[in-house]
């Protein structure tokens, strides 16, 4: 059959077979890893140790440990919050959106997104949990019959949040476990001791039936159709803790789509920041080619784009409401003693941002990595702007007051940078870090036809 | 018997766990500490700690009573109604229309642990009083007191001990007033004022707390600054309370001020001549006014001479003052510190500040709190003594003991009767009448005095002009420092600065310049840094390290330093020297940013605008039908023409409502707990104050956001704090525009009754503060202002037992109760008897932030400004 | 005992035809093990088309269940949170939406489980030595002994003339 190659092909570079290349993708499993994952995982650890002391000392003394304050009653606690959220989307866009878009090459990367998600989620998660008065009663917010007959309020965007982020923990987990499922009964029947014993239970006694893949797959492709909409609303009801709010500087209507654009750039950065070098400890260049790290970071740039555009939007809506308070937040921010924050942000995210334009930038892989980071500090920043400048400053000159976080904030968000880690690396030794069966199909299509 | 009582207590636990969130303790401690909370004054013996399982009708052991008694402060009455509770004074209320924060803020040292030292030997001591007494001249040295019973008390102890010599001390003296009278009209007399009666008023230097009779002046002078309007001119060495009211307001050197006093008497013909100086015709115009109807309230610290020139000023004037005899038989000063420096043998029972006991033969130290000394004995607080003590108007009042003292202190009646082996008498039946009747035993006795003439000749020199003139003045709230210990007054801001637990040297912004420092310290606020310069501060031979604190609107060369931070024998006018050390002290302020800029905080209009003006009709935008009204529809206003911002609310609220004091550290990071926050901002207009607390807002944004439903609202319009319910998401505060909710980010309330350890609290006698009628907030949960919602229950059932409604202007707030000014005003928006409609159809009645939809039910009404349309400029000088 | 016989293909082009020609023989107990989906399965196993109903239904059901939750509980304990009416419905939204798509997340999975038959413990086409190859990157048709139509024999040849490696597998 004489076809034309696929337009996709250079997606898998280098001379495979379907079996030299599950090889391949199946070695961070099943070889001994390379020495920087023994770097991270001991620095993952005693970064979650210093995590764990720190809840310890939040629980044990309270809150006060923190810097937070009236009025800045949010502080680094939230900032973490919703930039630990919004890395997770990548992974679900990935996995998802993409599915539905018909990109092949995402093939290659929705594992490792599908489980930085999870992850960056989890670690999300903990920060509404640590940072309640009392959170001994977490459960309070839960729907759940008490002889008061107390109900959680329902018009509280917190509790939309706690439905919505346990959906979203629910489906990224789901939808990680779903696809894992064939990559596990390979493994299965691969491995020996307690790890065959462990993916024999997860993989629930798949065989590969072609019924059950149509099936599975059928699911598969609804998962993706429902994960699109929940990611976008996710970091929407996220967005509207603060839209709901009064405070100038929250009250933005255009906060939903600003934050989903936020989440996808910053998750996308988070996505270069980790594969960059995956890609060169595994030496998965072959599979993880310059043409999806090009890809990347074209929605990074565009996604960015979005973010920046909103940056000036709030500038001019602050000025054209000719609301004194919005206006005065706005020269806060610009000019108050939070200035230095606001402008990086601004350089980060505004200009450097434009070198993705050039395929001279987005090939150099130094810069890419170099910039995938900024990027989430630009996005860390972001969030210190709207939650901690807006609220350090709102509408009666008398209660503005400043914030300084201390070292149990900081060292609460570098614990759950060492979670983020620890967990990710733990994952990529015990479940493969792309997934198999789809390349292995992707492979087939790409090279077959 | 003793399973017996195990049970009753396991069963008093289990009846007041919900009840008593500090625990069961607090009703063994008023059992255990034998108490001590038993009534002098009450018959009723509390036998048991167990309540009745069914109350019989109107029998109320132990619950809720009122008693008026004096309180004195600075040897001066303040007469209030003492709200007990289970024979526990938990509240004060001023008795006639205002009194100062220190009566009310002491009744934490009334509980207060600190106060127990070694168990006083009380024989012990007068044996060796008495023998010193034989030995030698031996001084006792007296705060100023006003109690004829007290003098009688020392007349005879004086004639049976030869030996014994009385010395009055005072750091904030009244001497110069007394000489001034002296000066005018030939005797020693005190002036009582009636500036009600005044169509127009100078204030010359002198601040609320400063003047004995300041609460009460600014009740009388808060009545017309609402329409028809007194006027108010100002002319002071240092932003004062009473001045921020001004229409006018001069700031001058304090040497400036007397001048300006001699410029004044010339203007008037008191003096011959012609003034010296016009001051930007701020002196011709202000002449011409005061001849409306005049009257000049002189600061005690003016020299003799210019007190002098302002009796005879107001005498020129036909001003409403009267004189009585001097309230102290002699007059307290701050030399007596020398002579007590000086003396071999010494009993000190003066408030302030300690002079050394070294080498002395005979030394004891009489104090509410144990001293270093040789013999350290406790007095007793005011509420546990009876007593006479006369007020700012001459009126002497009957004090009562409501306590039993609760750690063996005895008053100075009870010592020196002590030392005559007499014993106090007890209350006759004319001073029990008179406490009955909530009157003063007698009232004042007014002089007829008329100047004499020649005072030109006999006027002494006014204050010496120096570069840097010191002024130290008693701080608005540990006054001469007799109140270091309370940590209510410690953390109660200072309203001009909003400085917490800490005293700071004033001066100017163009001082601070001059000393190459007030860029550094802008810088330092904006960073909200609060270190702040050391400066080595010079005076009359002393030296003291001051951090500065550069305040908008001193004059330049004006310094004030609290005299509870430095303290000079000689007097508190000096000149001084400062220089830099170049070290640094944190300074905490509960404010740091104090520009309005365009936010429409705090509204000013011109009395003229307001009568004209149409009321405000609010914008109340809603797509929703409201909710159903209940019975009542609860609102307050504050009017801010009538606040000065004094901050006898905050305090207030904060006993009745167990607000604890959270600490130096904890306020620099932002979280004092007071749920009356007063803004000062410095305008065009003056120094602007403005108390802002939960506005219950009918719209509130913070009962939408809660996701446990921890915050909602009543029918009759409260926004209610479940505190059982909050998990402390803290949404609710950074949703709200006022930030008027407080959080509880450690277990203050516990660490305030346990003296910083919250472990403690329990055995702490402090929990006997805790007012039972509200919860004391435990760690992680939010509180705000509640409008006193446990008075407005209280008064409920009250009515309900009675068969009624709850009369017009029956619930009072705690902050209303105390205001001086009368400025806060709680009531029924379904009343229509309730002066708050009248108040509400003002036209310069607002709702702070209106902008924002929300509703409030806490409104306000415009400040107002009387200016004299001949004086073009507000500020001058 | 015998299981059945294991063929394995090395496209899925021969799979297809392979499975075609069985059915035509009359084979009905069989299974195709297959690394990945293959297109044109549904078509000779036939498809299922039950998935986007239930997934529909248990949509309908969160919705409903969203719904129910937010206004049993507002009407349960009536309170003024904010002067927003009882039943803002705008407010119910966000909760309403996440709640659909947590239901039928969930219960699409469960329902993927329970027609698929998992979680199972074991099968015979696992027992198969070279089983391992249909997951990585043959196709294998797994023929049951128990089947009307199965002779070792014929069955062997058969499926060895459609181009397959063919195993027994046997329980040992």
């Amino acid at each position: 059959m004489a076809k034309e190659p696929h337009p996709d092909r250079d997606l898998i570079q280098g001379e495979w077979t379907e079996r030299s290349l599950v090889e391949k993708l199946l070695e961070p499993v099943e070889k001994p890893p390379p020495r920087p994952w023994r770097v991270v995982v001991a620095v993952g650890a005693a970064l979650t140790l210093a995590w764990l002391y720190a809840i310890f000392v939040t629980f044990v003394k309270g809150l006060g440990t923190w810097g937070i304050n009236q009025p800045v009653a949010w502080g680094l606690d939230i900032v973490h919050f919703v930039w630990w959220i919004g890395i997770g989307h990548a992974g679900t866009l990935i996995s998802a959106i993409l599915v539905l878009m018909r990109q092949n090459w995402r093939d290659s990367l929705n594992r490792v997104t599908e489980a930085m998600t999870l992850f960056a989620v989890l670690a999300a998660a903990t920060y509404p949990l640590i940072h309640m008065g009392r959170p001994q009663l977490f459960y309070w917010v839960m729907p759940y019959p008490t002889h008061m007959a107390l109900w959680p309020q329902y018009k509280s965007p917190l509790s939309w949040d706690v439905l919505a982020i346990m959906t979203y923990l629910t489906i990224s987990t789901l939808f990680l476990y779903i696809g894992l499922i064939p990559d596990l009964a390979l493994l299965r029947e691969r491995s020996q001791g307690w790890r065959r014993r462990l993916y024999g239970w997860l993989s629930l006694g798949w065989t590969g039936n072609a019924v059950h893949w149509q099936r599975y797959r059928a699911v598969y492709v609804l998962l993706a159709g429902l994960a699109t909409p929940v990611v976008i609303s996710v970091h929407s009801v996220v967005s509207m803790d603060f839209a709901y709010g009064l405070v100038p500087g929250w009250h933005l209507t255009v906060f939903p789509p600003f934050f989903a654009a936020g989440a996808i750039y910053s998750g996308f950065a988070m996505a270069l920041t980790l594969i960059i070098p995956l890609r060169r400890w595994y030496r998965l260049e072959g599979v993880i080619t310059e043409r999806h790290l090009d890809w990347m970071a074209k929605v990074t740039l565009a996604s960015g784009l979005g973010v920046a555009y909103i940056y000036l939007l709030e500038i001019f809506i602050a000025w054209y409401a000719g609301e004194p308070a919005e206006w005065a937040q706005q020269l806060w921010r610009m000019t108050g003693p939070y200035a230095p924050y606001y402008w990086a942000m601004m350089l980060i995210n505004v200009v450097l941002l434009q070198t993705l334009w050039f395929p001279r930038f987005r090939k150099n892989l130094t810069w890419l990595f170099l910039f995938s980071i900024l990027a989430n500090v630009g996005m860390w920043l972001e969030r210190f702007v709207i939650v901690v400048i807006s609220l350090s400053h709102d509408f009666l000159p008398g209660n503005f007051q400043l914030y300084a976080p201390t070292w149990v904030d900081w060292t609460l968000f570098l614990g759950t940078l060492g979670f983020f880690l620890f967990g990710l690396a733990l994952f990529i030794r015990l479940f493969p870090p792309i997934a198999v069966a789809e390349m292995v199909h992707l492979f087939h299509k790409l090279r077959r036809h | 018997m003793k399973t017996r009582r195990g049970f009753e207590e396991a069963l008093e636990k289990e009846l007041f766990r919900e009840e008593f969130p500090f625990g069961p303790v607090s009703r063994r401690g008023v059992l255990a500490m034998g108490l001590l909370a038993l009534a002098a004054c009450t018959p009723v013996v509390r036998r048991k700690g167990v309540p009745y399982v069914r109350q019989p009708e109107w029998v109320v052991e132990g619950g809720r009573a009122e008693f008026i008694t004096a309180l004195p402060h600075a040897g001066f009455a303040e007469p209030v109604r003492v709200r007990n509770y289970q024979e526990r004074p938990l509240f004060l209320a001023p008795l006639e229309e205002a009194m100062s924060p220190y009566p009310l803020a002491g009744l934490y040292a009334l509980y207060d642990p600190a106060r127990k030292g070694k168990a006083p030997d009380w024989p012990g001591f007068y044996r060796a009083w008495r023998q010193a007494l034989a030995e030698g001249e031996t001084l006792l040295v007296l705060p100023r007191t006003a109690s004829p019973r007290l003098e009688a008390l020392l007349q005879r102890a004086q004639a049976r001990f030869p030996n014994l010599r009385v010395a009055r001390f005072e750091a904030w003296s009244l001497e110069n007033v007394y000489l001034g009278a002296e000066l005018a009209f030939g005797r020693r007399a005190w002036p009582v004022y009636q500036p009600d009666r005044a169509e127009v008023v100078l204030l010359l230097d002198v601040d609320l707390h400063e003047h004995p009779a300041g609460y009460a002046w600014w009740a009388a002078l808060s009545r017309r600054r609402v329409p028809p309007m007194n006027r108010l001119y100002a002319v002071e060495s240092l932003p004062t309370l009473l001045g921020s009211m001004a229409d006018h307001r001069l700031a001058l050197k304090p040497s400036g001020v007397e001048a300006f006093l001699l410029d004044l008497a010339r203007a008037l013909g008191v003096l011959p001549g012609t003034p010296a100086a016009d001051y930007g015709g701020f002196l011709p115009v202000l002449a011409e006014d005061l001849r409306r109807g005049g009257v000049l309230l002189p600061g005690p610290h003016l020299s003799p001479g210019a007190q002098a020139l302002a009796m005879a000023l107001n005498a020129r004037l036909g001003a409403p003052v009267a004189y009585t005899l001097p309230p102290e038989r002699e007059v307290a000063t701050p030399r007596a510190f020398l002579e007590a420096e000086g003396a071999q043998r010494l009993v000190w029972a003066a408030e302030g500040p300690l002079p050394s006991l070294q080498g002395k033969r005979f030394a004891a130290v009489l104090s509410l709190y144990p001293k270093e000394a040789p013999y350290s004995l406790p007095l007793a607080h005011p509420l546990e003594a009876s007593g006479q003590h006369r007020d700012a108007l001459g009126r002497l009042w009957q004090a009562q003991a409501l306590v039993q003292p609760l750690y063996g202190g005895k008053s100075l009646e009870e010592v020196l009767a002590g030392l005559l082996g007499e014993e106090v008498p007890a209350l006759s039946p004319e001073e029990k009448r008179a406490l009955a009747e909530g009157r003063p035993l007698e009232e004042a006795g007014f002089l007829d005095l008329t100047p004499l003439p020649g005072l030109p000749q006999r006027l002494p020199p006014l204050r010496e002009a120096a570069p840097l003139e010191l002024t130290l003045r008693p701080e608005a709230s540990l006054y001469d420092g007799r109140y270091r210990e309370n940590p209510y007054l410690q953390e109660l801001p200072r309203p001009m600065t909003r400085l917490v637990w800490d005293g700071a040297l004033l001066a100017g912004e163009a001082q601070a310049a001059a000393w190459g420092l007030l860029e550094e310290v802008r810088a330092r606020e904006r960073r909200a840094d609060p270190r702040r310069p050391l400066l080595r501060l010079r005076a009359g031979g002393k030296e003291a390290l001051l951090p500065l604190w550069p305040l908008p609107g001193m004059p330049e060369g004006s310094l004030v330093a609290p005299l509870s931070h430095f303290f000079h024998p000689q007097g508190v006018a000096l000149a001084a020297e400062a220089s830099a050390t170049g070290r640094d002290y944190p300074l905490v302020s509960t404010q740091y940013h104090g520009y309005l800029g365009e936010v429409e905080a705090v509204r000013v209009m011109r009395e003229e605008e307001a009568l004209e003006a149409e009321p405000e009709k609010e914008k109340r935008l809603s797509l929703y039908p409201l909710w159903p009204q209940g019975e009542h529809a609860w609102a307050m206003t504050v009017d801010l023409s009538r606040c000065l911002g004094c901050g006898l609310c905050t305090l207030a609220c904060q006993v009745e409502n167990n607000i604890p004091v959270v600490g130096k550290e904890e306020v620099a990071k932002g979280r004092e707990m007071h749920w009356i926050r007063i803004d000062r901002y410095f305008a065009q207009e003056g120094v602007l104050h403005q108390p802002v607390m939960c506005q219950h807002c009918e719209k509130a944004p913070c009962e939408a956001v809660c996701p446990v439903a921890a915050t909602e609202h009543s029918d009759e319009g409260l926004n209610l704090m479940v505190y059982n319910r909050c998990v402390g998401t803290k949404y609710c505060s950074a949703n709200c525009p006022y930030k008027a909710r407080r959080f509880n980010f450690f277990p203050y309330g516990e660490a305030f009754v346990g003296k910083g350890d919250p472990r403690k609290a329990k055995e702490s006698p402090l929990a006997l503060l805790m007012n039972p009628e509200v919860t004391v907030r435990s760690r992680g949960v939010m509180e705000k202002c509640t409008y006193c919602v446990q008075r407005i229950e209280l008064t409920r059932a009250q009515a309900v037992q009675e068969g009624r409604k709850i009369r017009t202007g029956e619930v009072r707030t705690a902050c209303q109760e105390v205001c001086p000014g009368k400025a806060i005003h709680f009531g029924d928006l379904l009343d229509p008897e309730d002066p708050i409609q009248a108040h509400r159809k003002e036209g310069r009645h607002y709702t702070l932030l209106a902008e924002a939809n929300t509703w409030p039910r806490t409104t306000y009404l415009a400040h107002l400004k009387n200016p004299n349309p001949k004086l073009k400029e507000e500020r001058h000088g | 005992m015998l299981y059945g016989l294991m063929a394995y293909f090395d496209t899925p082009e021969r799979l297809l035809q392979a499975l075609r020609a069985l059915k035509a023989q009359g084979y009905r107990q069989l299974e195709a093990l297959t690394p990945n989906p293959v297109e044109g399965v549904e078509e000779v196993l036939g498809g299922d088309g039950r998935i986007p109903w239930v997934a529909f239904l248990l949509g309908v059901l969160g919705a409903g269940l969203g719904l129910f939750l937010q206004v049993y509980t507002t009407l349960d304990y009536p309170h003024n949170a904010g002067g927003k009416p009882l039943l803002g419905w705008p407010a119910f939204i966000p909760v309403t939406f996440e709640l659909t798509i947590l239901t039928i997340t969930v219960g699409i999975f469960l329902y993927l489980l329970y027609i698929n038959g998992l979680p199972l413990s074991r099968h015979p086409a696992v027992e198969a030595r070279e089983y391992v190859r249909v997951l990585l990157d043959e196709y294998g048709v797994f023929v049951y002994a128990t089947d009307p139509r199965f002779d070792l024999e014929a069955t062997r040849a058969l499926l060895k003339d459609l181009g397959a490696e063919v195993e027994e597998v046997r329980r040992d």
